[in-house]
């Protein structure tokens, strides 16, 4: 056996120049697999992260996925506001243990703002059901102070103190940015792996007090501007929300409470559970995600053929090497073995090759991809799947050999020792 | 399998002067590329420009809220027939909002959001430029001394809501577009991307 | 491990016997073979002169146990091919057999020692006897090389870097490593030039006669007779070239 290695190794060195783009597509193919199955995987374990401690989300009645995703994602089109009356009218429910109400719509460089309540960091969960924990500072007081996601400070280089100005809307330009009213940071989040470190957290009534000269998404034009000052001193009471997370003495109430939700009379309201709708939206990209897997599988489709189109015209040439073979006693079984041997080298090479290429990308990339997208991509050792994904490449490749060396095996039968040809 | 003396022939294929070769070809294809030409060219023209910012298209005595001091707005619910009518109003006083007659003929450099108008294919022809993301899309349109209406000598690709530097000589032309009331307009010498200090878009 | 089966004319010396052996391959109008008898005893020369043809070969690889005669028996060191399986077949030969080919003997990917080496690595038999000698079995396939004038500095190279006239020496090496019982070689000299011909006859004979084994020498060319004790021709024995089928 060990004598087999070594001369399938020799041989398919000696034909490195042809076989290494096969090896090379190999590699492409399973960097695709595993890179497509790793994102899929990581992607859901971040969002329920994210969600896994809210029982309930109510905003204006939309579409289920686009207010998940809008309220805790921070993705996708804002939804409609709802009345801070509602925000009241539910906490007020029996089964309702708390209530974080939370508006968004203002960014500062690129990372959202929420405004919300002080219950906001004894109340929300993520993860395996965690608390919010500061790193730095305290909660926020005044109307004025800013908590800071993990992920800003870090990227921004914010220390406690820092003034920052935010704006209003996600654009580039600094025309709708609220400069004449600064916030202070006085404290930054631990890391949680959620959107909340991508986040800047202020109290409602900062957000209220921000919009006071504003009217119809835009400031007033040429109207005299409120000062900072003058804004704490009016009422700061806030009027809408964009949603509010809802947190429930026992879960078993959460389909009771979403009918009340649904009847509320005041104004259109629903109540979505966070789970439920991830698994809406999973469902949603499933197509998606399997044009991908099939994608990277035709990949390997294309490399395998490859392989076997390598090998075959190869063969021709390699006729005089069979009958010398068989002279020294290997015989038509054994050159099938050689055949398959060389295949599993290349496939094994090519295989090895994705599976580095694809761990130096997480790892190099992985970071980069978590400061633009918020995606966490785990580096780590490969799950289960990602394994078989792997062998399942050195397989198919030991199967794409199978033909090529049964001709090898029917060649070196009917040359013998005096192969015609060639 | 020619076992002879001869050296295999395939090590020359990739010698250091091919790939010298195909980079030049490469390099030379770039630098002639349209886009590059383009951009230099409007960045030459760009310079003599002056920017604007969108304060100064706003007369300094025009004050939009005189009307509605008086009423109590602070009660007026979201959403209600009052909020509506108030809505209604501002929308005529904007519409009618005063420009400076002073800036026209002057060459600017302004930065905003684009408002596609009129698109041949995905080209844009000519557009309205905005201050505030959402603009005309999802908020209500600015006053009209805070829109320009663009006009491009040749089509341009663009999105809805990209941020962009527009130069030329700005013009005073109040007109109802349909995406909102414009009070000055424009010809276009260059339409460049928006860059944030970060580097972003 | 099939019975012994010794037919009345085999002694324990004979090291190939070909007996009434008739072959045709499938689809060919004519036999191609058509013989009465052969044999070779150990430790013999044999020249077996004949043109260029199928029938050559054909004798080769019935000798080697590669085809099977249709007709008659072909015995190697006294055990019948006809009797063993395939990978039996394979076992026996490369155990008993050196084989060289006329050109294109050697593996192009694998060093000149490496190839020589190739049967101790598919025969226990052939590995021990070439250890029993030289200890490892790389020390007695550079001492092959050696006697047969290889300059070791070439030992390590790509068999594919030689020149024809080293790489016809590298397979005698081959053919003669581990003292197999009985070297076919199949028209050797073909491919050499003139002077170098004289020179691979005399170490091939050479190195035949310390390892004691039979050598069965194919050529066309009658002017290599002189080398040997015994000279056949192929057309006196072939009744197929006598004009009898």
């Amino acid at each position: 056996m060990n004598s087999l290695l070594r001369i399938a190794w020799a041989s398919a060195w000696h034909r490195r120049l042809a076989l290494s783009l096969v090896v090379l597509s190999l590699a492409l193919s399973t960097f695709l697999l595993l890179t497509v199955e790793r994102v899929r995987h990581d992607v859901r374990d971040n969002f329920s992260n994210a969600v896994s401690g809210t029982d309930l989300i109510v905003g204006a009645r939309s579409g289920a996925v686009q207010l998940l995703l809008y309220t805790v994602f921070r993705v996708g089109q804002p939804t409609q506001t709802i009345e801070y009356k509602a925000v009241q009218a539910l906490q007020k429910d029996p089964a309702v243990k708390w209530v974080l109400p939370i508006s968004l719509g203002d960014t500062h460089r690129g990372f959202s703002v929420v405004a919300t309540t002080p219950d906001y960091f004894e109340h929300f969960r993520y993860g395996p059901r965690l608390p919010l924990a500061l790193s730095e500072g305290r909660p926020f007081e005044d109307v004025f102070d800013a908590v800071l996601g993990a992920d800003v400070a870090q990227q921004l280089g914010y220390a406690l103190g820092q003034r920052i100005v935010l704006r209003h809307g996600s654009g580039a330009l600094d025309t709708a940015d609220h400069d004449d009213m600064p916030f202070t940071a006085v404290g930054v989040l631990a890391r949680t792996g959620t959107p909340v470190d991508r986040s800047v957290h202020i109290r409602l009534e900062g957000m209220q007090a921000l919009h006071v000269d504003w009217v119809a998404g835009m400031p007033i034009p040429g109207a005299k501007r409120t000062s900072a000052q003058e804004a704490k001193a009016m009422d700061l009471a806030p009027r809408n929300v964009t949603a509010v997370l809802v947190g429930l003495k026992t879960r078993g109430a959460v389909f009771a409470v979403q009918r009340r939700v649904q009847a509320y009379e005041g104004e259109p309201l629903m109540a979505v559970l966070p789970g439920v709708t991830l698994d809406e939206l999973w469902g949603t990209i499933a197509q998606a995600e399997q044009a991908l897997a099939l994608m990277s599988i035709l990949v390997g489709i294309v490399s395998l053929a490859g392989l076997m189109a390598v090998v075959m015209t190869a063969l021709e040439q390699r006729r005089r090497e069979l009958a010398v073979l068989r002279s020294v006693g290997a015989g038509p079984r054994w050159v099938l073995m050689l055949l398959l041997t060389e295949g599993l080298l290349v496939s094994l090479s090519g295989a090895a090759l994705g599976a580095t290429a694809w761990a130096l990308v997480l790892w190099a990339g992985g970071p980069w991809v978590q400061a633009e997208y918020g995606i966490l991509l785990r580096f780590g050792l490969p799950t289960a799947r990602e394994a078989t994904l792997c062998l399942s490449v050195v397989m198919a490749g030991i199967a794409a050999s199978l033909w090529p060396g049964w001709r090898a095996y029917r060649l070196s039968l009917a040359d013998g020792l005096a192969p015609r040809g060639a | 399998m020619m076992i002879h003396n001869a050296r295999p022939q395939v090590s020359r294929a990739l010698s250091p002067r091919l790939v010298l070769a195909l980079a030049s070809v490469f390099c030379s294809l770039w630098a002639l590329s349209p886009a590059a030409w383009a951009q230099s060219g409007s960045a030459r023209q760009a310079s003599a420009a002056r920017t604007l910012s969108w304060e100064e298209l706003v007369p300094k005595d025009w004050d939009p809220m005189a009307l509605f001091r008086d009423k109590p707005t602070a009660l007026i619910r979201e959403g209600s027939a009052a909020e509506l009518e108030l809505m209604r109003e501002m929308r005529e006083v904007w519409d009618k909002a005063p420009t400076r007659a002073e800036l026209k003929g002057q060459r600017v450099r302004l930065p905003g959001y684009v408002v596609p108008l009129d698109m041949v294919g995905d080209k844009l022809q000519d557009f309205l430029l905005v201050p505030y993301f959402g603009a005309c899309i999802h908020s209500p349109p600015p006053p009209a001394n805070q829109i320009v209406h663009i006009t491009l000598k040749r089509p341009q690709a663009m999105r809805t809501m990209d941020v962009v530097w527009v130069t030329g000589v700005i013009d005073i032309e109040r007109q109802d577009t349909g995406m909102g009331v414009s009070g000055y307009a424009m010809r276009a010498d260059a339409v460049e991307p928006y860059r944030t200090p970060e580097g972003k878009r | 491990m099939s019975t012994l089966h010794l037919s009345p004319d085999t002694t324990p010396n004979t090291a190939l016997l070909m007996q009434g052996v008739r072959f045709g391959y499938t689809g060919a109008d004519a036999a191609t073979l058509n013989l009465d008898r052969l044999s070779l005893q150990r430790g013999e020369r044999l020249m077996l002169r004949g043109p260029s043809g199928c029938g050559k070969s054909t004798l080769l690889s019935l000798a080697a146990g590669v085809l099977l005669a249709q007709k008659g028996t072909v015995e190697l060191m006294g055990r019948e091919w006809a009797g063993l399986s395939a990978a039996q077949r394979d076992a026996l030969r490369v155990d008993h057999v050196g084989y060289i080919f006329q050109q294109f003997n050697l593996l192009p990917y694998l060093g000149v020692l490496d190839n020589v080496l190739l049967p101790c690595r598919l025969s226990k038999r052939r590995r021990e006897r070439a250890a029993s000698v030289h200890g490892p079995i790389e020390g007695a396939a550079a001492a092959l090389l050696d006697a047969l004038e290889l300059p070791t500095a070439l030992h390590r190279r790509p068999a594919a870097e030689l020149s024809v006239g080293q790489q016809q020496r590298v397979a005698a090496a081959r053919a003669m490593i581990g003292q197999p019982d009985i070297v076919i070689a199949d028209e050797p000299t073909s491919a050499l030039d003139e002077d170098r011909r004289e020179g691979f006859m005399r170490l091939l004979l050479d190195q035949c006669t310390r390892a004691q084994s039979a050598l069965l020498f194919v050529t066309h060319d009658a002017r290599l007779a002189r080398h040997f004790e015994r000279v056949v021709e192929l057309s006196g024995v072939n009744r197929v070239d006598q004009g009898v089928s």
